[in-house]
């Protein structure tokens, strides 16, 4: 893939499997975001093409099977947390029924805010607007461009915990954008990681076999020499560890 | 903590009030100090006096004045949106036409007026186009700021629902341009006024600019300062209407 006449994305073949959580890891600027939209069939690749459930993208708009979540929740901001989702159902020609929209709200954590606009609300409140709003119609495929950037760690420790939840539940496959290693570690059963400069092929690795992250803990062994493997790979060099400093003024 | 709200509580209000009363008393003072400021300066009590005594003419022209500009804002704000529009999803249209229409902008629209009223004539027309000429250009420069700063994610949102187009204007760029086309409103609304009656000062069988142009031939100050104080007015009230036109667009707008 090239923006621009740079190249962004190069010989990058990769096979997701149905129902994985797929977290894509890289430093700034490396295609993080190009592969997603490119996923999305937003963008175009110059070479190659992108396949889901055996349909190019586009094939898949308009039936709710593939999701976006980007950056900026991009609500309707005219609409209310309700509004937004019979909005959705509409657009998609399903009926919007009262008990489902409920659900979908107090599910992500907004029963009692269905009459809010988008301007009442916080960034994790409008976070969690749109993934009610993703989720609407039980997407096979979620893509999530950082979504939760602009979040304390805390609350985007929840949220993460809340889409994977939905994910396991809904069987969809989720693939997201995230700079922090460890978080993804945490909520990936598999890791996209793409080396900076196109020094080395891109590679998927399966978490499988790594024992769960608790939040707030240590990292066991096997996910620290994952870790460093993954540094070693996104950044062109292993960490430095047990650093100690002194600062003389 | 303030905000915008502060400046209307009583204390803020009743200095304002004072302010203008104080004005006014000043203003009545000096109007009526000599018999050669009398000839130049209507006080508001004459001004007052001679519009209770030609209320009649006085409304006729007020209403007048304002059908034309309400109208002639009318006429800007279609255009400038079908315009608008058309730069935005035209981009050679817009290419073309957008910096030929911001280089006419150098031309000082008031001095197309005398033309204006050679080519429409003295009825209403001439003045509702002038009126729409003055006040098309701001509402057009905002609406396709407006429709050009969209954020694409928001489109795109729409795209992977495959939203038609009328629910993408509709849901995505008509509420995401309302700040910048009521902003070119605001601009244009008093600019209406003012387009009608400089139209009128050129050739006019009623209307404020016209009673304003005869008083000065007529050295008649209660006249001329009734139709600055009607022509305030009306500048007031269809400012006024675009600031209810926002409130009616709902909590969504106004309480952001």
């Amino acid at each position: 893939m090239s923006l621009g006449g740079r190249t962004v994305l190069h010989n990058l073949s990769l096979t997701i499997p149905s129902g994985a959580s797929a977290a894509v890891v890289g430093v700034s600027g490396v295609g993080k975001t190009t592969l997603l939209r490119c996923v999305a069939g937003l963008l175009t690749p110059t070479t190659g093409r992108v396949i889901i459930n055996g349909q190019p993208p586009g094939a898949l708009y308009g039936q709710g099977a593939l999701a976006f979540l980007f950056q900026e929740a991009c609500l309707w901001r005219h609409l209310t947390a309700r509004q937004t989702l019979e909005l959705t159902l509409k657009l998609y020609g399903l009926p919007a029924h009262n008990g489902e929209i409920e659900k979908l709200l107090s599910r992500v954590g907004l029963s009692g805010f269905d009459s809010y606009y988008p301007h009442r609300m916080s960034v994790g409140m409008k976070a969690r607007l749109a993934i009610a709003r993703a989720f609407c119609v039980a997407p096979s495929v979620l893509l999530m461009d950082e979504p939760f950037a602009a979040l304390d760690p805390l609350r985007r420790l929840d949220l993460n915990r809340q889409v994977q939840t939905m994910r396991r539940e809904a069987g969809c496959t989720v693939m997201w954008v995230t700079h922090d290693v460890v978080e993804a570690l945490q909520f990936a059963t598999h890791v996209i990681a793409l080396p900076h400069g196109n020094s080395k092929p891109v590679e998927l690795l399966d978490l499988g076999t790594l024992p769960a992250i608790a939040d707030g803990a240590s990292l066991p062994a096997e996910a620290l020499a994952m870790r460093d493997r993954l540094l070693e790979t996104i950044v062109g060099d292993t960490p430095v560890e047990d650093v100690s400093a002194e600062v003389v003024g | 903590m303030t905000d915008s709200r502060t400046v209307r509580d009583p204390a803020t209000l009743l200095a304002g009030a004072s302010i203008a009363v104080a004005i006014l008393l000043g203003w009545e003072i000096l109007g009526e100090s000599s018999t050669s400021v009398r000839l130049l300066l209507s006080s508001p009590v004459r001004t007052v006096s001679y519009v209770i005594g030609h209320f009649g003419e006085a409304g006729q022209s007020f209403l007048y004045t304002g059908m034309e500009s309400l109208l002639g804002l009318a006429v800007a704000t279609a255009f400038a949106l079908a315009f608008g529009a058309v730069c935005v999803y035209h981009p050679r249209i817009g290419s073309i036409s957008f910096p030929l229409l911001v280089a006419s902008q150098v031309i000082p629209l008031v001095c197309l007026a005398p033309m204006i009223i050679l080519v429409f004539g003295p009825g209403p027309s001439g003045k509702v186009f002038l009126s729409a000429l003055i006040g098309f250009f701001p509402i057009l420069t905002n609406v396709v700021s407006g429709i050009r700063s969209v954020p694409s994610a928001s489109q795109e949102v729409m795209l992977l629902m495959a939203a038609p187009k009328a629910q993408v204007i509709r849901h995505v760029v008509i509420p995401h341009c309302m700040d910048h086309f009521f902003a070119g409103m605001r601009i244009a609304a008093p600019l209406s006024v003012i387009g009608a009656i400089v139209a009128e000062f050129n050739g006019a069988d009623i209307g404020v600019g016209k009673d304003i142009f005869i008083s000065a031939k007529r050295l008649e100050p209660e006249l001329m300062m009734s139709g600055i104080a009607a022509g305030a007015i009306l500048s007031g009230l269809i400012y006024g209407l675009v600031l209810l036109l926002e409130r009616r667009l709902g909590p969504w707008y106004w309480e952001r």
